[in-house]
Protein backbone atom coordinates (compact mmCIF):
# COMPACT_ATOMS: atom_id res chain seq x y z
CA UNK A 1 0.00 0.00 0.00
CA UNK A 2 1.00 3.67 -0.19
CA UNK A 3 2.18 5.52 2.29
CA UNK A 4 4.68 8.46 3.33
CA UNK A 5 7.98 7.26 4.15
CA UNK A 6 8.13 9.99 6.67
CA UNK A 7 5.85 12.57 8.31
CA UNK A 8 6.17 15.57 10.82
CA UNK A 9 2.71 14.38 12.85
CA UNK A 10 1.31 11.38 12.91
CA UNK A 11 -1.85 12.40 13.13
CA UNK A 12 -4.00 15.67 10.82
CA UNK A 13 -7.34 16.89 11.21
CA UNK A 14 -10.06 16.56 8.80
CA UNK A 15 -9.81 19.52 6.53
CA UNK A 16 -12.65 20.88 3.53
CA UNK A 17 -12.40 19.28 0.10
CA UNK A 18 -14.55 22.70 -1.41
CA UNK A 19 -13.28 23.98 -4.31
CA UNK A 20 -11.87 21.98 -7.88
CA UNK A 21 -8.37 20.85 -8.55
CA UNK A 22 -6.80 23.42 -10.28
CA UNK A 23 -3.20 21.88 -10.29
CA UNK A 24 -3.16 18.48 -11.72
CA UNK A 25 -5.80 18.80 -14.15
CA UNK A 26 -4.18 17.87 -17.46
CA UNK A 27 -2.65 15.14 -18.92
CA UNK A 28 1.58 15.40 -18.34
CA UNK A 29 2.97 11.95 -18.71
CA UNK A 30 0.64 9.88 -20.86
CA UNK A 31 -2.32 9.56 -23.83
CA UNK A 32 -4.89 8.95 -21.82
CA UNK A 33 -6.53 9.65 -18.05
CA UNK A 34 -8.87 9.21 -15.78
CA UNK A 35 -10.33 12.43 -14.45
CA UNK A 36 -12.40 12.73 -11.43
CA UNK A 37 -15.30 14.47 -11.45
CA UNK A 38 -16.46 14.67 -7.35
CA UNK A 39 -14.45 15.53 -4.35
CA UNK A 40 -13.51 12.24 -1.91
CA UNK A 41 -11.01 10.67 0.20
CA UNK A 42 -9.82 7.99 -2.01
CA UNK A 43 -7.83 5.45 0.53
CA UNK A 44 -4.52 3.67 0.15
CA UNK A 45 -6.63 0.03 -0.86
CA UNK A 46 -8.95 1.71 -3.54
CA UNK A 47 -5.49 3.28 -5.27
CA UNK A 48 -3.65 -0.24 -5.04
CA UNK A 49 -7.04 -2.15 -6.51
CA UNK A 50 -7.03 0.54 -8.96
CA UNK A 51 -3.66 -0.17 -9.67
CA UNK A 52 -3.86 -4.10 -9.94
CA UNK A 53 -6.80 -3.61 -12.01
CA UNK A 54 -4.96 -1.71 -14.54
CA UNK A 55 -2.02 -3.63 -14.88
CA UNK A 56 -3.77 -6.75 -15.10
CA UNK A 57 -6.11 -5.66 -17.77
CA UNK A 58 -3.01 -4.10 -20.15
CA UNK A 59 -1.49 -7.46 -19.19
CA UNK A 60 2.48 -6.69 -20.40
CA UNK A 61 2.90 -3.28 -22.76
CA UNK A 62 1.93 -0.09 -21.65
CA UNK A 63 2.85 1.96 -18.87
CA UNK A 64 0.71 3.32 -16.07
CA UNK A 65 1.65 6.36 -13.47
CA UNK A 66 -0.57 7.17 -10.15
CA UNK A 67 -0.82 10.90 -9.99
CA UNK A 68 -2.53 10.80 -6.20
CA UNK A 69 -0.57 9.95 -3.25
CA UNK A 70 -2.23 9.33 0.00
CA UNK A 71 -0.79 11.50 2.33
CA UNK A 72 -3.89 11.87 5.00
CA UNK A 73 -3.51 9.84 8.12
CA UNK A 74 -6.84 8.92 8.82
CA UNK A 75 -7.64 7.80 12.41
CA UNK A 76 -10.19 5.69 14.36
CA UNK A 77 -11.24 4.73 17.72
CA UNK A 78 -11.55 1.13 18.41
CA UNK A 79 -14.92 -0.32 19.12
CA UNK A 80 -16.84 0.16 22.16
CA UNK A 81 -14.63 2.95 23.64
CA UNK A 82 -16.18 5.58 25.44
CA UNK A 83 -15.60 9.24 23.96
CA UNK A 84 -13.16 11.19 25.27
CA UNK A 85 -9.42 9.91 26.03
CA UNK A 86 -7.53 11.51 23.00
CA UNK A 87 -7.92 10.98 19.25
CA UNK A 88 -7.80 7.46 17.96
CA UNK A 89 -4.74 5.69 16.53
CA UNK A 90 -4.11 6.19 12.85
CA UNK A 91 -6.01 3.71 10.56
CA UNK A 92 -6.09 4.34 6.77
CA UNK A 93 -4.13 6.90 4.77
CA UNK A 94 -6.30 8.66 2.15
CA UNK A 95 -5.33 11.33 -0.99
CA UNK A 96 -7.71 14.26 -0.75
CA UNK A 97 -9.27 14.05 -4.53
CA UNK A 98 -11.13 17.48 -5.67
CA UNK A 99 -13.18 17.18 -9.34
CA UNK A 100 -10.94 17.57 -11.75
CA UNK A 101 -8.04 15.52 -11.03
CA UNK A 102 -6.54 13.58 -13.06
CA UNK A 103 -6.03 10.06 -11.24
CA UNK A 104 -3.91 7.73 -13.48
CA UNK A 105 -2.33 8.22 -16.90
CA UNK A 106 -1.55 5.80 -19.48
CA UNK A 107 1.16 4.97 -22.30
CA UNK A 108 1.42 2.50 -25.26
CA UNK A 109 -1.50 0.95 -25.85
CA UNK A 110 -4.57 2.16 -27.97
CA UNK A 111 -7.51 3.80 -26.97
CA UNK A 112 -9.31 1.02 -26.29
CA UNK A 113 -7.29 -1.29 -24.05
CA UNK A 114 -6.68 1.94 -22.17
CA UNK A 115 -10.45 2.73 -21.79
CA UNK A 116 -11.11 -0.87 -20.64
CA UNK A 117 -8.05 -0.67 -18.25
CA UNK A 118 -9.63 2.95 -16.93
CA UNK A 119 -12.91 1.21 -16.45
CA UNK A 120 -11.88 -1.26 -14.19
CA UNK A 121 -9.61 1.06 -12.37
CA UNK A 122 -12.79 3.79 -12.20
CA UNK A 123 -15.38 0.35 -10.63
CA UNK A 124 -12.88 0.38 -8.03
CA UNK A 125 -13.02 4.10 -6.69
CA UNK A 126 -15.75 5.59 -5.24
CA UNK A 127 -16.34 8.51 -6.98
CA UNK A 128 -17.94 9.22 -10.95
CA UNK A 129 -14.54 9.47 -13.02
CA UNK A 130 -14.37 10.28 -16.86
CA UNK A 131 -12.12 8.90 -19.60
CA UNK A 132 -10.25 11.61 -20.95
CA UNK A 133 -7.25 11.86 -23.89
CA UNK A 134 -4.61 13.96 -25.21
CA UNK A 135 -6.31 13.93 -28.63
CA UNK A 136 -9.49 15.46 -26.85
CA UNK A 137 -7.68 18.60 -26.04
CA UNK A 138 -8.62 18.77 -22.52
CA UNK B 1 1.00 29.08 -39.39
CA UNK B 2 -1.35 31.95 -40.62
CA UNK B 3 -4.76 31.06 -41.18
CA UNK B 4 -7.45 33.23 -42.31
CA UNK B 5 -9.35 33.96 -39.96
CA UNK B 6 -10.98 36.80 -37.93
CA UNK B 7 -11.71 36.70 -34.02
CA UNK B 8 -14.24 39.84 -32.98
CA UNK B 9 -13.05 41.31 -29.87
CA UNK B 10 -14.88 44.09 -27.59
CA UNK B 11 -12.87 46.29 -25.27
CA UNK B 12 -13.83 45.45 -21.76
CA UNK B 13 -14.28 48.85 -19.32
CA UNK B 14 -14.34 47.26 -15.69
CA UNK B 15 -12.31 44.94 -14.50
CA UNK B 16 -12.42 42.54 -11.66
CA UNK B 17 -13.80 38.84 -10.65
CA UNK B 18 -17.53 40.13 -10.65
CA UNK B 19 -17.63 41.55 -14.21
CA UNK B 20 -14.91 39.16 -15.64
CA UNK B 21 -18.15 36.14 -14.23
CA UNK B 22 -20.45 38.65 -15.62
CA UNK B 23 -19.01 38.64 -19.26
CA UNK B 24 -18.60 34.47 -19.00
CA UNK B 25 -22.37 34.14 -18.29
CA UNK B 26 -22.86 36.30 -21.77
CA UNK B 27 -21.30 34.14 -23.46
CA UNK B 28 -18.40 36.18 -23.47
CA UNK B 29 -14.70 35.16 -22.14
CA UNK B 30 -12.48 38.00 -20.79
CA UNK B 31 -9.25 38.30 -22.56
CA UNK B 32 -5.77 40.47 -22.66
CA UNK B 33 -4.43 41.47 -25.76
CA UNK B 34 -0.80 42.63 -25.54
CA UNK B 35 2.56 42.41 -27.24
CA UNK B 36 4.50 44.41 -30.38
CA UNK B 37 5.38 47.34 -27.91
CA UNK B 38 1.90 48.52 -27.61
CA UNK B 39 -0.01 49.10 -24.49
CA UNK B 40 -2.29 45.92 -23.32
CA UNK B 41 -6.09 46.54 -23.76
CA UNK B 42 -8.25 43.93 -21.95
CA UNK B 43 -11.24 43.08 -24.32
CA UNK B 44 -13.81 39.92 -24.58
CA UNK B 45 -14.35 37.58 -27.40
CA UNK B 46 -16.21 34.53 -28.29
CA UNK B 47 -15.04 31.45 -26.78
CA UNK B 48 -15.84 28.95 -28.89
CA UNK B 49 -13.97 30.74 -31.80
CA UNK B 50 -10.85 30.56 -29.62
CA UNK B 51 -11.36 26.81 -28.77
CA UNK B 52 -12.31 26.30 -32.85
CA UNK B 53 -8.75 27.90 -33.20
CA UNK B 54 -7.03 25.74 -30.61
CA UNK B 55 -8.38 22.54 -31.66
CA UNK B 56 -7.26 23.42 -35.18
CA UNK B 57 -4.65 21.34 -36.19
CA UNK B 58 -2.24 24.35 -35.88
CA UNK B 59 -3.42 25.02 -32.64
CA UNK B 60 -1.48 27.04 -30.69
CA UNK B 61 0.69 28.32 -33.32
CA UNK B 62 -2.09 29.84 -35.47
CA UNK B 63 -2.07 33.00 -36.07
CA UNK B 64 -5.37 34.82 -36.88
CA UNK B 65 -6.37 38.15 -37.21
CA UNK B 66 -8.48 39.87 -33.94
CA UNK B 67 -10.51 42.79 -34.65
CA UNK B 68 -11.01 44.72 -31.93
CA UNK B 69 -14.29 47.08 -32.10
CA UNK B 70 -14.20 50.50 -32.95
CA UNK B 71 -10.04 50.09 -32.43
CA UNK B 72 -7.16 48.21 -33.52
CA UNK B 73 -6.74 44.93 -36.81
CA UNK B 74 -4.42 42.92 -35.93
CA UNK B 75 -2.33 39.31 -36.38
CA UNK B 76 -2.77 37.58 -32.98
CA UNK B 77 -2.12 34.03 -31.38
CA UNK B 78 -3.42 32.42 -28.53
CA UNK B 79 -0.28 32.47 -25.73
CA UNK B 80 -2.02 31.05 -22.87
CA UNK B 81 -5.34 30.02 -21.20
CA UNK B 82 -7.30 29.41 -18.41
CA UNK B 83 -9.68 26.05 -18.45
CA UNK B 84 -11.95 25.00 -16.18
CA UNK B 85 -10.80 21.74 -14.63
CA UNK B 86 -14.09 19.86 -14.86
CA UNK B 87 -15.93 21.32 -17.65
CA UNK B 88 -13.20 21.91 -20.13
CA UNK B 89 -14.75 24.88 -21.41
CA UNK B 90 -12.12 28.39 -21.32
CA UNK B 91 -12.63 30.70 -18.96
CA UNK B 92 -9.75 33.56 -19.87
CA UNK B 93 -7.24 34.07 -23.17
CA UNK B 94 -3.72 35.85 -23.79
CA UNK B 95 -3.68 37.15 -26.83
CA UNK B 96 -0.17 38.30 -28.52
CA UNK B 97 -0.50 40.91 -31.01
CA UNK B 98 2.35 39.61 -33.77
CA UNK B 99 4.88 41.22 -35.65
CA UNK B 100 5.24 39.51 -38.84
CA UNK B 101 8.75 40.92 -39.84
CA UNK B 102 10.29 39.99 -36.44
CA UNK B 103 11.11 36.39 -35.46
CA UNK B 104 9.18 34.74 -32.50
CA UNK B 105 9.85 31.78 -30.12
CA UNK B 106 6.94 29.14 -30.47
CA UNK B 107 6.15 25.61 -29.76
CA UNK B 108 5.78 23.11 -32.44
CA UNK B 109 4.55 19.47 -31.24
CA UNK B 110 6.46 16.46 -32.27
CA UNK B 111 4.87 13.31 -33.31
CA UNK B 112 6.71 9.86 -34.00
CA UNK B 113 5.99 7.83 -37.04
CA UNK B 114 6.45 4.08 -37.23
CA UNK B 115 6.34 1.18 -34.85
CA UNK B 116 10.33 0.65 -33.75
CA UNK B 117 11.91 -2.46 -34.67
CA UNK B 118 12.95 -2.55 -30.28
CA UNK B 119 8.89 -2.62 -29.95
CA UNK B 120 7.78 -5.39 -32.69
CA UNK B 121 11.44 -7.95 -32.31
CA UNK B 122 12.67 -7.01 -28.95
CA UNK B 123 9.28 -6.29 -27.05
CA UNK B 124 9.72 -3.00 -25.83
CA UNK B 125 7.97 -0.33 -25.20
CA UNK B 126 8.15 3.03 -26.88
CA UNK B 127 8.23 5.91 -24.86
CA UNK B 128 8.00 9.61 -25.71
CA UNK B 129 9.53 11.85 -23.57
CA UNK B 130 8.85 15.22 -24.97
CA UNK B 131 5.99 15.81 -26.99
CA UNK B 132 6.75 19.56 -28.20
CA UNK B 133 10.27 22.00 -29.17
CA UNK B 134 10.87 25.17 -28.75
CA UNK B 135 11.77 26.74 -32.10
CA UNK B 136 13.04 30.51 -33.29
CA UNK B 137 11.60 31.39 -36.32
CA UNK B 138 9.98 34.13 -38.40
CA UNK B 139 6.39 33.89 -37.88
CA UNK B 140 5.05 32.69 -41.43
CA UNK B 141 7.35 29.88 -41.26
CA UNK B 142 6.03 27.80 -37.78
CA UNK B 143 5.15 24.50 -39.19
CA UNK B 144 1.82 22.64 -38.30
CA UNK B 145 4.29 19.67 -36.60
CA UNK B 146 7.76 17.80 -36.53
CA UNK B 147 7.44 14.08 -37.52
CA UNK B 148 10.12 11.79 -36.15
CA UNK B 149 10.48 8.75 -37.54
CA UNK B 150 11.21 5.69 -35.11
CA UNK B 151 10.77 2.74 -36.75
CA UNK B 152 14.54 2.28 -37.04
CA UNK B 153 14.56 2.23 -33.12
CA UNK B 154 15.79 -0.81 -30.62
CA UNK B 155 15.83 -1.07 -27.15
CA UNK B 156 17.76 1.76 -25.30
CA UNK B 157 18.07 3.64 -28.66
CA UNK B 158 16.51 7.23 -28.85
CA UNK B 159 15.61 10.10 -30.98
CA UNK B 160 16.67 13.40 -29.80
CA UNK B 161 15.87 17.24 -30.60
CA UNK B 162 18.36 17.56 -32.94
CA UNK B 163 16.91 15.25 -35.11
CA UNK B 164 13.69 16.82 -35.59
CA UNK B 165 14.31 18.00 -39.25
CA UNK B 166 14.02 21.81 -39.07
CA UNK B 167 13.89 24.06 -42.20
CA UNK B 168 14.39 27.45 -43.87
CA UNK B 169 15.58 29.79 -40.92
CA UNK B 170 14.45 27.53 -37.80
CA UNK B 171 16.27 27.86 -34.79
CA UNK B 172 16.38 24.74 -32.21
CA UNK B 173 15.99 26.89 -28.72
CA UNK B 174 16.96 25.17 -25.95
CA UNK B 175 19.35 21.85 -25.41
CA UNK B 176 19.40 19.70 -28.77
CA UNK B 177 20.33 16.01 -26.42
CA UNK B 178 16.95 16.66 -25.48
CA UNK B 179 15.47 12.96 -25.63
CA UNK B 180 11.88 13.19 -27.92
CA UNK B 181 11.29 9.32 -27.45
CA UNK B 182 13.06 5.72 -26.88
CA UNK B 183 12.88 2.05 -26.70
CA UNK B 184 12.89 1.21 -23.31
CA UNK B 185 12.34 -2.66 -21.82
CA UNK B 186 9.80 -3.58 -20.53
CA UNK B 187 9.50 -4.25 -16.15
CA UNK B 188 7.90 -6.65 -14.77
CA UNK B 189 6.35 -6.18 -11.87
CA UNK B 190 7.39 -9.12 -9.80
CA UNK B 191 7.37 -7.07 -6.26
CA UNK B 192 3.44 -6.84 -6.61
CA UNK B 193 2.75 -9.92 -7.90
CA UNK B 194 4.21 -11.61 -5.15
CA UNK B 195 1.78 -9.57 -2.63
CA UNK B 196 -1.28 -10.53 -4.89
CA UNK B 197 -0.86 -14.51 -4.56
CA UNK B 198 -1.38 -14.45 -0.57
CA UNK B 199 -3.91 -12.07 -1.10
CA UNK B 200 -5.77 -14.37 -2.70
CA UNK B 201 -5.42 -17.05 -0.32
CA UNK B 202 -5.11 -14.95 2.24
CA UNK B 203 -6.36 -17.20 4.99
CA UNK B 204 -3.74 -20.16 3.81
CA UNK B 205 -0.92 -17.21 4.15
CA UNK B 206 -2.03 -15.34 7.06
CA UNK B 207 0.61 -17.09 9.34
CA UNK B 208 3.44 -15.14 7.39
CA UNK B 209 4.07 -11.97 6.23
CA UNK B 210 4.14 -11.15 2.75
CA UNK B 211 7.86 -10.02 1.90
CA UNK B 212 5.84 -6.37 0.43
CA UNK B 213 4.31 -6.06 3.79
CA UNK B 214 3.89 -2.20 4.71
CA UNK B 215 5.63 -1.06 7.87
CA UNK B 216 2.44 0.00 10.30
CA UNK B 217 3.33 3.55 10.64
CA UNK B 218 5.75 5.75 8.96
CA UNK B 219 8.80 7.84 10.58
CA UNK B 220 7.69 10.98 12.36
CA UNK B 221 10.11 13.37 11.75
CA UNK B 222 10.31 16.04 14.96
CA UNK B 223 9.74 13.36 17.44
CA UNK B 224 13.17 12.34 16.38
CA UNK B 225 14.68 15.67 16.12
CA UNK B 226 13.45 16.34 19.43
CA UNK B 227 15.01 13.17 21.10
CA UNK B 228 18.28 14.23 19.35
CA UNK B 229 18.07 17.92 20.72
CA UNK B 230 17.34 16.61 24.05
CA UNK B 231 19.83 14.08 24.52
CA UNK B 232 22.70 16.98 23.23
CA UNK B 233 21.12 19.27 26.27
CA UNK B 234 21.31 15.98 29.19
CA UNK B 235 24.93 15.46 27.57
CA UNK B 236 25.51 19.34 28.07
CA UNK B 237 24.35 19.11 31.74
CA UNK B 238 26.22 16.38 32.39
CA UNK B 239 29.21 17.84 31.62
CA UNK B 240 28.07 21.10 33.75
CA UNK B 241 27.54 18.89 36.75
CA UNK B 242 30.80 17.18 36.61
CA UNK B 243 32.61 20.41 36.02
CA UNK B 244 30.87 21.52 39.33
CA UNK B 245 31.98 18.57 41.31
CA UNK B 246 35.57 18.92 40.25
CA UNK B 247 35.36 22.18 41.13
Amino acid sequence: MMMPKKVKYRKQQRGRMAGKAWRGSSISFGDYGLKSLQCAWITDRQIEAARVAMTRSIKRGGKVWIRLFPDKPITKKPAETRMGKGKGAPEQWVAVIRPGKILFEMEGVDRATASAAMALAADKLPIRTKFISRDDGE
Amino acid sequence: MRQDITVNAEVRASRGKNEARRTRRAGQIPAVVYGAYKDPISVSVDPREITRILRSKTGYNTIFNLAVKDGETTPAMVLDQQVDPVKGTLLHADLKRIDLTKRIKVTVPVHTSGEPKGVKVQGGLLEVITRAVEIDCLPDEIPQDFTVDVSELMIGQSKRASDVGLSGSMKLVGAADVVIAHVVALRVEEAPAAAETPAAGAPAAGATPAAGATPAEPEVIKKGKKEEEGAAADKGKEKEKDKGKKK
